[in-house]
């Protein structure tokens, strides 16, 4: 499984213009200023916006052709997205968002367990934490046994120790995973020690050279030494 | 004074008004001719039929305001804002003017085609039900649409990625997340159309034990000078009226917009 993206959009102060590809088991990590085009583009794979001209191929089957005017809707695409504000469906609780599109209820059951949230099913989203709403987010991503997997900055609204964990319970999780995962952020500390591939993203384009800028900046941190020790940076085409 | 205050004296200010009118009725409150006319067999007719009517027309306005409703917040397409300002009809025009404009349309070619080929409407109780409909069915679409346009568009985004078609995201996430401000907007349709007047009487004429709703029926009283009995028919179309609006508040106040 794996997925090839050339997109084009015309954006408010910028035209996006990017391609790239990601294989599976790869964790791919989009990151990039606010406001660099990053969520139009996991929007754009996901079907929820459309670009003005590109390709999007998963495997065989064709997403998105612009040539071709295909555009596959975001239900066909079988694809898990974990929103960076907590999209959980605010009527159900815990449980049964996950149990929402998931293929199997004790898969749910493992997962959750997995996430350390099991005793929290029969609440609703506003009566847990940031970080066990996001930890929900990612069973009801997975129970849905997704073909990809598209994470928006999941952990940007979460406090330092959180999004700590959570980091390392998706580090974990990664290895078990067959399926390709792209992962938006801006925290260049969290791009080093989640990603495979790292693709730089500024104004719509992939730009190398502030992805070097970044890391020679990049101030110490929880992870910094880390993923200093074990840099596993790839720079994407 | 505060400006806390002064805000709370309008509302005070308002209240009272309403409240002399309720008052004022009681002067003329006399229980057993408030029981003669209650159970009169005029009176019970009229308020079965004001009951159904509402009820029927209500009903029917639902079925389409509900997916007008959503189309209008949620899509672009050739014609919404016309047809967005045409809702503001039943408003903009007098309840008269409007059942007007419906007697005028069956005196047309077509409206009279529709009466030979189907049922006659006017001065019948499908007149009531059509000028109900049509003074409700607006206000209907505009309080459903304020109520999906309060739920965040990004529900039905989640959704859509986790499978659903927009159909089926439409009657698992968004009428569930409306289901509260739907019932709200419900209620006062059916106390407007159990209140409408103007554009029954018009079509439907004022023929006791026949098209005689309760608004008529008080019209009746007041023109035969009967102030008692005007009165306790009043109190009795307010007490089904402000009886269910406030049940419906304090049920729509509790929770029905949703916490993220």
């Amino acid at each position: 499984m794996s997925i090839a993206v050339s997109l084009k959009k015309n954006l408010n102060y910028f035209d996006l213009d990017i391609s790239f590809s990601c294989a599976k088991n790869n964790l791919l990590v989009m990151i990039g200023p606010s406001g660099s085009g990053k969520t139009t583009i996991i929007r754009m794979l996901a079907g929820l916006e459309e670009p003005k001209a590109g390709k999007v191929v998963f495997d065989d089957e064709v997403w998105f052709d612009s040539l071709r005017h295909i555009n596959a809707p975001p239900q066909k695409r079988r694809l898990g997205y974990v929103f960076q504000d907590y999209n959980l469906f605010p009527h159900l609780n815990l449980y049964e968002n996950a149990l929402f599109a998931a293929v199997d209820k004790k898969e749910v059951d493992e997962l959750f367990e997995l996430f350390k949230i099991d005793h929290l099913k029969r609440r609703k989203p506003h009566m847990v934490s940031g970080g066990e709403r996001q930890r929900c987010a990612i069973c009801q991503a997975l129970a849905r046994h997704p073909r990809l997997l598209l994470l928006d900055e999941p952990f940007s609204a979460l406090d330092a120790i959180t999004r700590r964990d959570l980091r390392e319970e998706l580090k974990n999780l990664k290895s078990t995973m067959s399926f390709p995962i792209i992962y938006v952020t801006h925290d260049i500390t969290e791009a080093l020690y989640l990603a495979d591939e790292i693709i730089p993203v500024v104004d719509g384009k992939i730009d190398h050279q502030w992805m070097q800028k970044m890391i020679d900046r990049e101030p110490s941190s929880e992870s910094t030494p880390r993923a200093a020790r074990a840099p596993r940076l790839s720079l994407a085409y | 004074m505060t400006f806390k205050r002064m805000t709370i004296a309008f509302a005070v200010s308002v209240f009272s008004v309403y409240a002399l009118l309720i008052i004022s009725l009681f002067y003329f409150y006399e229980w057993p001719l408030f029981m003669k006319t209650l159970l009169s067999e005029r009176t019970l007719f009229s308020i079965r039929l004001s009951l159904m009517a509402a009820t029927i027309a209500t009903v029917v306005s639902l079925f389409f305001a509900i997916p007008s409703a959503y189309a209008l917040s949620r899509y672009q397409f050739p014609g919404r804002q016309i047809i967005d300002t045409l809702l503001e009809l039943p408003m903009i025009v007098s309840p008269v003017a409007l059942g007007a404009m419906i007697l005028i349309f069956f005196t047309t070619p077509a409206g009279q085609l529709i009466q030979e080929r189907g049922t006659s409407l006017v001065f019948t109780i499908y007149g009531i039900l059509l000028a109900q409909f049509i003074t409700t069915v607006g206000i209907a679409i505009r309080f459903i649409k304020a109520v999906f346009d309060e739920i965040p568009k990004k529900h039905e985004e989640a959704a859509w990625v986790l499978g659903l078609a927009p159909a089926q995201t439409f009657f698992k996430v968004v009428l569930p997340l409306g289901k509260k401000g739907i019932i709200a907007s419900a209620v006062l349709t059916w106390a407007k159309a159990l209140g409408e007047f103007g554009a029954t009487i018009t079509i439907a004429g004022s023929m006791a034990m026949k098209t005689e709703t309760l608004p008529i029926a008080i019209f009746m009283r007041l023109s035969s000078a009967d102030i008692e009995g005007t009165a306790v028919l009043v109190l009795i179309l307010l007490g089904i009226g402000l009886g269910l609006l406030y049940g419906a508040r304090l049920f729509a106040d509790r929770d029905w917009i949703y916490r993220v």
